[in-house]
């Protein structure tokens, strides 16, 4: 049986930047993915860095405001976290952090967006109110619907396709060990170790012996932790994203909408991105894929999501649809994340939930913390896997 | 065609849907309705099919839906009037959506690929582009042509180019002559395609007869030209594959027909979630099928070169016992009818099946020799303009990346116009034998919506 | 040169402009027959300045592509050539780099 100070479970970017955090602070670690790196929705999503409020926060601005109070307190470390993520890493990972617009096009999003700016400058987060020709002038590409934007500047994106790998790279040069096609079958508690027994591909069984265990395996996050008979009320989220053709237009920032789903970004080589919380349907007969929920794409989500990108880029108009996917994400009732501990099973610790692109490196990083000090740099308390229990009235609708 | 024809006289209602502007294919492609063209494919192998043609055109009862490309099927949930499939198609004017209850499959096949030093040069071409400049515009596309490649078609595309008067500099198999002739020559391929022999064999004595030079054991090494194409690079090859760089001889030319055969278009069919198979002889990603030629998705048939590339007979005869399947499917008729009006046809079909067995053995160049084709500078995505090299080193790079998806998602190559239609076969070559690992581990890319790019406008109010 | 076949009785004649000339083709005749007919194999430039011609020419490669304004539409679009039919008053641009970030092209 082979022996480690802790595996990671998920290649994922929290799996994967996880493992670079607790390997550079000199644990051995081992990470186990089922599939190959970066599937699932690590590498599906359209990579926004979001620190603004978003549209599925809001639906419930004034019941929520503790738990969106947390969030922006993440905000701050993942901001800070990301300006400083290429040069950890060594590489570049097509970062840009030109800024966000939040646009509003009639006058009940242009008080929302007013209601959010009082809420994110409480909570210290950079944020200016820009009118329509404002934010034309920042921003020209905007479509004349355009009332108002909320602007923050440390908005931005970065390249999902680079992210995750530029990590497991980093990972493996501080003695990591990754391995991919090794599907964790079962968890068990034999004080004071975890013994993790892993299927390879060729249908090997082999167990691993570690002191802790990450569960970062995303969608199937609670899967991996029901195998310790712990519930975690997380569940998928099927989701839908456009790729155009490239163009020779600008478009630096990260747009988003207050009131329709919609972000909008450009990659350096030129292509448009846009989704935005567009649903995708589930395939009931495929079930679990490799770590990704299998999910059908809808037209009727392809178009709407086109048609608000339209109207706020009209030069979306112009250009060619060359792809359109689906992607699965794990997210809680509470719309935050699960970091930490579980109480029932001292040792297995959890990092799934939440806006897993943007605030995943935060996650990670915080995570290793815990894992190793004991104590992380910004209190995980509210997000502890052990907030499902008992009776809870949940303020998010869930889906 | 032959599978509406069939479904037609078995009383479906039928649309056709293809992205040309007439019905025939790549192999019966027709001349603008403008032209007028005495001598249009007058030879011997096309008289099925120009008869075939003839029905589908003065059959009224079948819709003709053209210049439309099929972007997506949706499976239709809910199953009103049995309607199981929703298709998004890009027609001549704007998108439409058709519903179905069966949908058939019968894309074809495309050119393969192949990566070397020049071969995105503008003036080297698909052999079967050129074929289609001459067949349907009545143009030939240049001046002075070189063809290289190891499938027989480029003796066809050749001598056709010969006889409409562009000079053909030279035709370079990459196999040694034994090999081809010892295989023409078996008794039960001369029996039974005849047609197709004759057809090969005239072209090869006309060449001859006109000067033109036919070689074997030579492949095309790379294309040079400032701008466009100006020489060909050709160097001998052994029977196992092995190239002599040292014996090399430059071919002047402005046009170099690449003639390895081809891909099988599967990639509707892998949308749709239809099971695949892998055979790189034959066409790459391949649709299983059962007895009736079903995939493993219910209601969507397929037939032709997406079964395994077989030519215009196998084809014709696949889409006619879909077309029985779609019928059985639809409670149009007996599962013992259909069996017994299938039988003469699986008949005819397993005869030509064990020719175009033959043919794709006798027609691979084999993987020694692709590895030598793809150094490190031959472009393998050529929409991002990523090089063999460029993957190569991603791959050291990246010791987990062994799926053609994982690889799409590092390196880009695959997400460009082409939807990667022109670097797969080439990827997934590349990483089975970087990785040692059988192409089915490899992967095919999950294929998206839109099969071919969409204008925005199109889908939006 | 680039023949067309001689005994082809074809329809009536279209006219066009090809990079600013005036050029007529057969009507029928697809935008990549009236390019190579007029000596043009280079139908585009990619983004690192590689030119690129036909290739499969029956719309899978996308390597033909050239910017086309119609008499129907104010926009020029980017066309495959071999897919699209010359019409009258067709405006053809050759040699374009395709869209894309990076080093704008010199004004020709």
């Amino acid at each position: 049986m082979s022996r480690c100070d802790i595996v990671v479970i998920g290649g994922g970017l929290t799996g994967c930047a996880a493992a670079f955090y607790l390997a550079r602070a000199g644990a051995q670690v081992v990470l186990l993915e089922c599939n190959q790196l970066n599937q699932g929705a690590s590498g599906q999503n359209a990579g926004s860095l979001h620190f603004q409020l978003e549209h599925r926060l809001i639906r419930n601005l004034d019941k929520r405001v503790r738990e969106l109070e947390l969030y922006l307190g993440l905000a701050r470390h993942a901001i800070k976290a990301w300006r400083n993520i290429e040069t950890e890493l060594g590489t570049t990972v097509e970062l840009g952090m030109d800024g966000g617009l939040m646009i509003a096009e009639t006058t009940d999003q242009v008080a929302l967006l007013r209601r959010k700016l009082e809420i994110e400058r409480n909570q210290g987060l950079e944020v200016e109110l820009l009118d329509g020709d404002a934010a034309r002038d920042r921003a020209p590409y905007l479509s004349d619907h355009v009332r108002a934007a909320l602007y923050c500047p440390d908005e931005g994106h970065c390249n999902p396709r680079l992210l995750t790998p530029a990590y497991a790279h980093a990972a493996e040069v501080h003695g990591a060990t990754i391995r991919t096609g090794a599907a964790v079958t079962a968890l068990r508690r034999r004080r004071p170790f975890w013994e993790v027994t892993v299927e390879e591909e060729s249908g090997e069984i082999a167990q691993l012996r570690c002191d802790a265990v990450l569960d970062a395996a995303g969608i199937a996050a609670a899967r991996i932790v029901a195998m310790t008979g712990v519930d975690l009320p997380l569940f998928a989220v099927r989701l839908t994203m456009n790729a155009t053709e490239k163009t020779s237009m600008s478009l630096p920032h990260l747009v988003q909408h207050v009131g329709r789903k919609l972000s909008l970004k450009q990659t350096e080589d030129g292509n448009l991105l846009i989704g935005g919380g567009w649903p995708a349907r589930p395939r009931p007969s495929d079930g679990a894929q490799g770590g990704n929920v299998a999910a059908e794409l809808l037209m009727a989500s392809v178009r709407g999501n086109l048609a608000v990108a339209a109207d706020i880029v009209p030069a979306v108009r112009s250009l060619r649809l060359i792809r359109s996917w689906t992607g699965s994400t794990a997210n809680t009732p509470d719309d935050l994340p699960v970091l930490g501990e579980v109480t029932g099973a001292p040792g297995l610790f959890v990092a799934a939930g939440g806006s897993g692109f943007t605030y995943g490196p935060s996650y990670a990083k915080l995570i290793s913390e815990l894992m190793l000090d004991g104590v992380a740099s910004y209190p995980l308390d509210p997000f502890s896997p052990d907030r499902f229990d008992g009776p809870r009235t949940f303020a998010g609708s869930g889906s | 065609m032959a599978a509406a024809d069939m479904a037609s006289r078995l009383g479906l209602s039928v649309m056709v849907i293809d992205e040309q502007g007439a019905p025939g294919g790549q192999i019966y492609r027709q001349p603008p309705p403008e032209f007028q063209v005495p001598d249009w494919l007058t030879g011997r192998a096309y008289r099925q099919g120009r008869d075939l043609l003839k029905r589908i055109v003065e059959n009224d009862s079948l819709r003709l839906f053209l210049r439309a490309t099929v972007s997506g099927i949706d499976r239709d949930q809910g199953g009103s009037s049995g309607v199981r499939f929703k298709l998004t198609v890009d027609g001549p004017d704007r998108m439409e959506e058709i519903a179905s209850q069966a949908v058939l499959l019968s894309p074809g096949c495309f050119d393969l690929p192949l990566s070397f030093p020049g071969w995105n040069l503008p003036g080297v071409m698909a052999a079967g582009g050129i074929q289609a400049f001459l067949k349907s515009q009545q143009l030939v596309p240049g001046t002075r042509f070189v063809f290289a490649g190891s499938h027989p078609l480029q003796l066809i595309v050749a001598d056709q180019i010969a006889q409409a008067g562009g000079v053909v500099a030279g035709v370079y198999f990459s196999q040694a002559p034994l090999h081809v002739l010892g295989m023409l020559r078996s008794p039960l391929t001369a029996a039974t395609n005849a047609d197709a022999l004759l057809q090969a064999a005239g072209s090869m004595w006309r060449l001859r007869r006109a000067g033109v030079p036919v070689h074997f054991g030579r492949t095309v090494l790379q294309a040079d030209g400032q701008e466009a194409l100006q020489t060909v690079r050709i160097v001998p090859c052994s029977a196992s594959g092995a190239i002599r760089k040292d014996r090399a001889v430059d071919v002047e030319c402005d046009r170099l027909g690449v003639c390895f055969g081809f891909l099988a278009s599967s990639e509707l069919a892998r949308q749709s979630g239809a099971a695949c198979r892998w055979n790189a002889s034959r066409g790459g990603w391949l649709v299983r099928h059962d007895e009736w030629f079903c995939s493993s998705e219910p209601g969507l048939f397929v037939a032709g070169e997406i079964t395994a590339v077989s030519g215009a007979g196998v084809a014709a005869l696949e889409g006619e016992l879909a077309a029985l399947g779609c019928a059985i499917e639809l409670g149009r008729i007996s599962r013992d009818r259909a069996a017994h009006m299938a039988r003469p046809l699986r008949r005819r079909l397993a005869r030509l099946t064990r020719f175009a067995d033959m043919l794709g053995e006798l027609s691979w160049p084999g993987d020694h020799l692709l590895d030598q084709l793809m150094s490190e500078s031959a472009t393998l995505c050529k929409c991002e303009e990523l090089t063999v090299g460029d993957l190569r080193a991603l791959l050291e790079r990246h010791p987990h990346v062994s799926t053609a998806n994982a690889a799409k998602l590092l390196s880009r190559a695959g997400m460009g116009l082409c939807q990667g239609r022109y670097c797969q076969f080439a990827l997934t070559r590349l990483i089975s034998r970087h990785r040692e690992i059988p192409p089915e581990r490899v992967g095919a890319f999950t294929a998206r919506f839109p099969s071919k790019p969409v204008d925005i406008d199109r889908l939006i109010p | 040169m680039r023949r067309k076949q001689p005994h082809v009785l074809r329809g009536g004649q279209v006219k066009l402009t090809v990079n600013g000339s005036a050029v007529t083709a057969d009507a029928g005749e697809t935008v990549a027959t009236v390019l190579i007919a007029n000596g043009i194999i280079a139908f585009n430039r990619t983004r690192s300045g590689e030119p690129r011609g036909p290739y499969c020419n029956m719309g899978t490669c996308f390597e033909c592509q050239v910017l086309v304004t119609t008499a129907k539409s104010a926009r020029s679009r980017w066309l495959r050539a071999c897919m699209t039919r010359a019409e009258e008053n067709m405006d053809i641009r050759t040699g374009t780099r395709l869209p894309g970030p990076g080093p704008i092209e010199d004004a020709d």
